[in-house]
């Protein structure tokens, strides 16, 4: 199934160069490198058709699960594991660290862990310098590892091969809409946060402004393993344009915490959930 | 009359199993599975209808390794032999190695008592013995997360390391000879008289298949 998806894109390519169509090369830059495996459908897709030198782009490892079944955020929490993606780019392209959407937190007894239901996207910032002008075609080698869950976890892998031509213009690829999707949960803005720990509590002060009367649920999730504990009831209230949230200390409970680093998901009472960078340093 | 006699075995090793499954005893006082306090106390059979007593191991080193052996993450160390050549570098200095099952019936890792004994001939392992915790009243005891989940307790009973095997989180066996094994240097470190320097690392692997 694989390699007969793998060589019909192929002779597709040939044939995009061949006639030389940019219409038909946006579908092919869309839809290569499918990898089928026992419980994903993966693929990597990018929100441009072509690159325009001296600009960045996106590119995004789609993961299709198994329905219900689940992968994991860069801190898996309890149990799990961290996607892993490495790159082998042409010369002039540079691949930042994955951008995480917001996880979710999904509960199984007494444990904890946080990552993605059903299906998400992974995406990478790639910059390309203005020589890449002198490729016709960029090829992306990734090897990428997710280990995807439901009552038990299987280790999967792919290896991707995946090729966009150069241009003068950027266009926009067909995946565009699903990366934007994506792109809306990874949080970008900072919010201004202090946090204080006790024996067995840490609270974590956020500066929402005016948002903060509009405020219907919050959620912290730890970059690192042992700051919380991944499972324990997370409770906040306002306190003027800031919201206070307190939860029970993680494994790393009793070494010193010099900074707080995470995001805050917070949802508005019209159910719209935002994601925030938390960098907090101690009250 | 070999038959009549294994099955009797059997039958005993079940009424023993079941009479010492009742005797797994909580400590109340000693609750949380806390670095630098007394490591809860506990009393379960083993897959040879021994019962395992932590107490009964004062004055060594006891090593705890939670285990579900379909589980990728315990795949990969045991896969490799990582595991195993650990086991036997420790158990020959003294160390005391309980392997821990606490996958309930029916779930991933769960092993019955001849179950669990096949797996250490077949591994090749060398557990000085290997706990049955189908209830994870052990597992819940200290609080055991993923498997392999690893914890040392010291001569006096007081727990000086929880956490993973080594600091590489990964499936990939390839990544063991490039791994610091948290369980080498903590026992390393502690038996030359020092602190353990990492006595609270990330387990990373499988959740354990607890009963809920």
């Amino acid at each position: 199934m694989f390699s007969r998806s793998n060589f019909t894109v192929r002779v597709a390519s040939r044939i995009t160069v061949l006639i030389g169509l940019s219409m038909l090369s946006i579908d092919v830059g869309a839809a290569t490198n499918v990898v089928v495996t026992d419980n994903a459908r993966a693929s990597l897709v990018s929100d441009v058709a072509t690159v325009k030198p001296g600009s960045a782009f996106w590119v995004g490892l789609h993961l299709k699960l198994r329905p219900h079944w689940h992968t994991y955020w860069l801190n898996p929490g309890d149990s799990g594991l961290a996607p892993r993606i490495e790159w082998r780019l042409p010369e002039g392209l540079a691949a930042g660290a994955i951008r995480y959407p917001l996880p979710h937190r999904i509960l199984s007894g007494a444990l904890a862990t946080y990552g993605y239901d059903d299906e998400v996207v992974l995406l990478t910032r790639m910059s390309a310098l203005p020589a890449v002008g002198a490729q016709r075609e960029l090829l992306l080698r990734a090897h990428a590892y997710w280990l995807v869950c439901d009552k038990i976890c299987i280790p999967e892998e792919g290896e991707f091969e995946f090729r966009l031509p150069v241009g003068a213009n950027a266009a926009p690829a067909s995946a565009k809409p699903l990366i934007d999707r994506y792109v809306a949960r990874v949080p970008a803005a900072t919010l201004q946060s202090r946090f204080k720990i006790t024996d067995a509590q840490l609270q974590l002060r956020v500066r929402l402004g005016g948002d903060a009367s509009n405020v219907k649920r919050v959620m912290f999730y730890p970059t690192e393993y042992g700051v919380v504990a991944h499972a324990a009831e997370q409770t906040w209230r306002r306190a003027g344009d800031y919201v206070e949230l307190t939860v029970a200390r993680g494994e790393l409970k009793n070494q010193a915490l010099q900074h707080l680093d995470g995001v805050l998901s917070v949802v508005d009472a019209r159910g719209v959930e935002r994601g925030y960078v938390i960098n907090a340093l101690p009250q | 009359m070999i038959k009549i006699r294994s099955r009797f075995n059997v039958r005993l090793h079940v009424w023993a199993a079941s009479c010492l499954l009742s005797l797994v005893a909580v400590s109340l006082a000693n609750a949380s599975p806390d670095i630098g306090k007394a490591a809860p106390e506990f009393s379960t059979p083993d897959s040879n209808g021994t019962v395992q007593a932590l107490s009964q191991y004062r004055g060594k080193y006891v090593v705890l390794e939670w285990t579900n052996n379909d589980c990728p993450f315990v795949r990969k160390h045991y896969g490799s032999g990582n595991m195993q050549t650990l086991q036997k570098e420790e158990t020959g200095k003294g160390v005391v190695w309980l392997t821990v099952v606490s996958s309930a019936p029916g779930a991933q890792g769960y092993v019955d008592a001849a179950g669990a004994n096949a797996l250490t001939r077949e591994r090749n392992a060398a557990p000085s013995a290997v706990l049955l915790d189908p209830k994870g009243a052990v597992g819940k005891l200290y609080e055991a997360k993923t498997t392999p989940h690893m914890f040392i307790i010291d001569p006096k009973g007081t727990l000086i390391y929880k956490g993973g095997i080594d600091d590489k989180p990964s499936t990939n066996p390839q990544d063991i000879p490039g791994a610091t094994n948290y369980i080498r240097v903590a026992l390393n470190e502690a038996t030359a008289g020092k602190a353990v320097s990492n006595p609270v690392t990330r387990p990373y692997g499988c959740s354990v298949k607890y009963s809920d």
